[in-house]
């Protein structure tokens, strides 16, 4: 049950792997805590395989956020899907701003991860779920017999393209340096796929059609030149949510922490893609998030 | 009598996923046609709709593009 007017031990905003795993550390030392998210399991939930977590051979991004949500039942623990829009503090306190209610707790811990960058060119905005995609877990069996682009070239256009490979009949990875950058073990997968063409040193400046996308223009050295496709999927990296605070960032906006996940802000922890750890996995999200918990713990207890 | 509710989606998408469990909770039935799997339900869904997102959500004859939570609660009065 989320009560409006209870103060909570500790308010953790995001619903991914890091706010959850906080969110069960504190619940083990019966703190009372709220988790106020967005999408449960985060960025997670859409991935489709998941086979570098530790202890999981393989395991899809559903199945995976079915479990987290299954562990975090097991506990005493108020959950209230949510958008928050600002955290700040409150005298001694801090305040969880969300759409509808405000939050108030001792303790904040920011998990709200980060969303996908877009591209910004022309046609990008217009033609959006009439061609232009940011999900290939999710939409990939709507390009089934058709030609897609993929722009990006890291982990996640990988991920994109073995999404595609069994649906679409040409995938053009488009990348903006020469060669694909990611774990060797998707490079060597999606190598493998006859129906890739790895389009290298090119940038996407347009995306054009009538009612569904029909091509983009990709300029590759200098020419510029047209591919035809129905599709295109945009993984070119992610931004930090982290508007909802005024706190101390990098240059990328991602939150700066200390190494037991402090951030400038007295009682204000973050842990995971929002902050400025530059290895973005679920494993390192989850061991972020038991970091950040228990020094919110270690935090309030002195506070007593 | 119950309103016909008939949704569009795949397993992964996190509207969808809401969509479902709003209709579960609410108890109410309704047809759900996984587009990855059937590929005559994808083809349908873009020529009714338009556009390649999911869900798309029909309410009796109603299209809602999305899950406008407002406009199926609406819908469903």
């Amino acid at each position: 049950m989320v009560e409006k007017k209870k103060v909570y031990d500790v308010v953790i905003v995001g619903g991914g792997p890091a706010a959850i795993s906080s969110a069960i550390y504190l619940a083990r030392r019966n703190l009372c805590v709220l988790m106020v998210y967005g999408v449960l399991g985060g960025q997670a939930s859409t991935t489709a395989d998941i086979e570098n977590y530790v202890g999981f051979k393989f395991i899809t991004g559903e199945e995976f956020t079915k479990r987290l949500n299954e562990h975090l039942k097991e506990y005493d623990i108020s959950c209230q899907k949510e958008i928050v829009k600002i955290v700040k503090a409150k005298g001694s306190l801090f305040s969880v701003e969300g759409e509808e209610n405000n939050y108030i707790g001792k303790a904040v811990i920011i998990s709200s991860g980060a969303r996908q960058r877009k591209l910004g060119v022309p046609g990008e905005a217009e033609f959006l779920n009439k061609g232009v995609a940011y999900c290939a877990t999710c939409d990939a069996p709507l390009f089934r017999n058709k030609e897609v682009a993929i722009i990006g070239g890291g982990n996640s256009a990988l991920e994109a393209a073995i999404q595609l490979e069994s649906y679409s009949k040409k995938i053009y990875l488009v990348i903006r340096g020469k060669e694909l950058k990611g774990e060797a073990v998707l490079i060597n997968k999606v190598k493998g796929f006859d129906n890739v063409e790895v389009v290298p040193s090119a940038s996407i400046k347009e995306i054009k059609g009538s009612k569904f996308v029909e091509k983009i223009i990709v300029e590759q050295e200098g020419s510029s030149k047209e591919l035809d496709v129905q599709g295109v999927f945009v993984e070119i990296g992610y931004i930090p949510n982290s508007e909802i605070i005024e706190i101390k960032k990098n240059e990328r906006n991602e939150i700066m922490i200390s190494n037991k996940n402090e951030t400038s802000i007295k009682g204000v922890f973050a842990a995971g893609d929002v902050t400025e750890i530059p290895t973005k996995q679920i494993i390192v999200s989850a061991g972020e998030g038991a970091k950040a918990a228990i020094s919110a713990a270690d935090y309030l207890a002195r506070l007593k | 009598m119950a309103a016909k509710i008939k949704i569009y989606t795949t397993p992964t998408c996190h509207h969808c996923i809401d969509a479902k469990t709003f209709f579960k909770e609410k108890g109410l039935d309704f047809e759900n046609l996984d587009v990855s799997s059937d590929e005559k339900a994808g083809a349908e869904m873009v020529e009714k709709s338009g556009q390649m997102g999911v869900p798309v959500i029909f309410i009796n004859d109603e299209m809602i593009i999305g899950f406008d939570k407002e406009k199926v609660e609406k819908l469903l009065k």
